[in-house]
């Protein structure tokens, strides 16, 4: 059985799915941007307002700013600590990221490759560890550090964000690994190369991106890190940004123009890398919750 | 060729297996035995006291009203964050000009440091300056102006929206991979049916997302026992602890009142609470593994 339409039938058709196709490119876009608006919009006016002076912003909140007061980046920078702030972030987080990326991927390539005792053990110990909350070893961590006489330096910070960053890092590289064709090894043993050298010469290499993406992840963790930065860092001078971002509020309250400028200092890094690392960042993020294993 | 290789492999292992223990492992279980104790934190002096922490605790209103608070938080976040998640990823899944830039923009929040992201939010939230106040002036809605953070009755929906900004495009992310991930032919012969969007959402992608719904649902609960920078920027645990939650009622525990031993067996509660839902979601991740 078919179905003719003469020629006006065939056109109220055309016109119709035209219709429904223009509607739901309509509400689609509708939507999205209603949203976009939203999560831009917070970001947005924090910009505009870190360019004014309190008059300014109290008189003209919506207006562009007159003159661009950069003094108040200064202020920020200088007066209000977010300088020395910044420095030690950069400092904890490389560091930090560094050694990760590192003792996590030799961990991975055990964990991934051979066989020993006790593997199954240490997998969901490790496993379970990406699920912990930070918050509840923070007082026989304090008292740890305390008898390593680790508090209020920056030592004491990246041994913590190391251990806790672990998990999500071994878990990454490992999955990364396991899809590495064991036949690369293997040639590899015929050509003489030696069973401890197979790590370096060949399976870090080889697992690379994900190494990057593991410390591209961790930047953004360990940069924004406030809680532990807040119970075992005691001094302004040894301060991390998210750390000195909330001193700040304290003391600046008054004045918004510093203090916008201060909120984005600490955010642009990680806004940067971000936008060119997006696909990277967002796949890393939900990994421990698509992945299926 | 299974050959064991004990020594090769702890020694690859081993960097990481002694920060893991002295750092991750080490507090978590000394924790339980501090919870015993009556202990201040500085003074080296504990008086042991048995389980009399745990008594006090679940008896222990404003403990109970943080409990609830971070539970509501979880709830809520189920209600809201996932259906919102599920339209966004929906949309963003499709073919369209400029779904690129609007998924890197719903990501975003996620990447910025809570506590910026929570004297941003105090501002918008300012009684006279801020722009949510603003807003309402401009369209005529001056009745709905409003101290959003300083009012008991709207501090704990005011976070509550804050949170909802950060976390909507996390959620996003992954119902999109999960999405990508059901075959398209699916679709097709829902099309075929003549299914309109709301009925393939219904009958056909949230039957198949079963899994990792549930997963989400388990995220929402342990991540509002996680979640500390935003409430305690905010707020600070409000008045009457109208947005006191469990996190920073063990912070203020430990470090303001100096009740350490209590604030351990605070701990040792959110750390089981963790490891039922650890359990649970590593049976239902192995549920979608097998099938």
């Amino acid at each position: 059985m078919s179905i003719c339409f003469n020629r006006k039938e065939k056109r109220q058709l055309n016109d119709y799915f035209l219709w429904k196709r223009k509607r739901n490119t309509f509400f689609h876009y509708s939507f999205l941007s209603f949203y976009a608006i939203i999560v831009i919009f917070p970001i947005f006016w924090v910009l505009v307002n870190s360019l004014k002076d309190n008059l300014e912003i109290f008189q003209n909140p919506w207006a562009l700013p007159n003159i661009y007061r950069w003094s108040n980046y200064i202020k920020a920078w200088y007066e209000g600590n977010i300088g020395s702030a910044f420095f030690n972030s950069v400092i904890v987080t490389i560091i930090s990221v560094v050694i990760v990326g590192l003792v996590a991927s030799m961990a991975a390539y055990s964990l991934s490759r051979l066989q020993f005792a006790g593997k199954k053990t240490i997998f969901y110990l490790f496993l379970g560890g990406m699920y912990v909350a930070p918050v509840t070893s923070l007082i026989p961590l304090l008292k740890l550090l305390r008898n390593l006489n680790l508090v209020n330096t920056h030592w004491g910070l990246i041994f913590p964000y190391v251990a806790f960053a672990l998990p999500l890092s071994i878990f990454i590289i490992r999955s990364y690994m396991l899809g590495i064709p064991k036949t690369v090894e293997e040639a590899a043993i015929v050509d003489g190369v030696a069973p401890f050298q197979l790590f370096w010469k060949i399976m870090f290499p080889l697992s690379l991106p994900s190494v990057y993406t593991v410390v591209i992840l961790q930047i953004v963790y360990i940069w924004n890190e406030f809680l532990f930065a807040l119970v075992f860092l005691r001094t302004s001078n040894k301060f991390t940004l998210p750390r000195a971002l909330q001193v700040f509020q304290g003391s600046f309250i008054t004045e918004f123009g510093p203090l916008n400028a201060a909120v984005l200092l600490a955010a642009i890094p990680t806004i940067i890398i971000y936008i060119i690392f997006s696909e990277r960042i967002r796949n890393g993020m939900a990994i421990g919750f698509s992945s299926n294993e | 060729m299974r050959k064991k290789n004990n020594v090769v492999a702890y020694f690859f292992l081993f960097p990481a297996l002694i920060m893991f223990v002295l750092f991750f492992i080490y507090p978590n279980l000394e924790v339980i035995y501090l919870s015993l104790f009556k202990w201040a934190g500085i003074s080296p002096k504990k008086t042991f006291i048995g389980f009399y922490n745990f008594q006090v605790l679940f008896s222990d209103l404003d403990f109970l009203k943080a409990v609830f608070n971070t539970l509501m938080i979880a709830f809520q976040s189920m209600v809201v964050q996932v259906p919102m998640a599920l339209i966004l990823a929906i949309l963003l899944n499709k073919k369209m000009k400029g779904n690129g830039t609007f998924s890197t923009i719903v990501f975003l929040p996620m990447v910025i440091s809570l506590v910026a992201v929570g004297i941003i939010w105090r501002w918008l939230y300012d009684p006279e300056y801020g722009a949510i106040n603003l807003i309402l002036g401009k369209i005529g809605l001056q009745g709905l102006q409003h101290a959003w953070l300083g009012d008991v009755n709207t501090a704990f929906l005011s976070v509550l929206a804050t949170i909802n900004w950060v976390y909507i495009g996390f959620y996003t992310v992954i119902f999109m991979s999960a999405l990508k991930g059901i075959s398209p032919e699916i679709f097709e012969a829902a099309k075929v049916d003549g299914f309109n969007e709301f009925q393939t959402t219904l009958r056909i992608r949230i039957p198949m997302l079963k899994e990792t719904i549930g997963v989400m649902f388990i995220m929402c609960i342990s991540g509002s026992f996680k979640s500390f920078d935003l409430i305690w920027v905010m707020t600070g645990g409000g008045q009457v602890n109208s947005t006191e939650i469990v996190t920073t009622y063990l912070y203020r525990m430990a470090f303001r009142r100096m009740e350490s031993g209590y604030a351990s067996a605070i701990s040792v509660t959110i750390f089981l609470i963790c490891l039922v839902l650890i359990a649970l979601q590593l049976k239902l991740m192995k549920i979608t593994a097998q099938e």
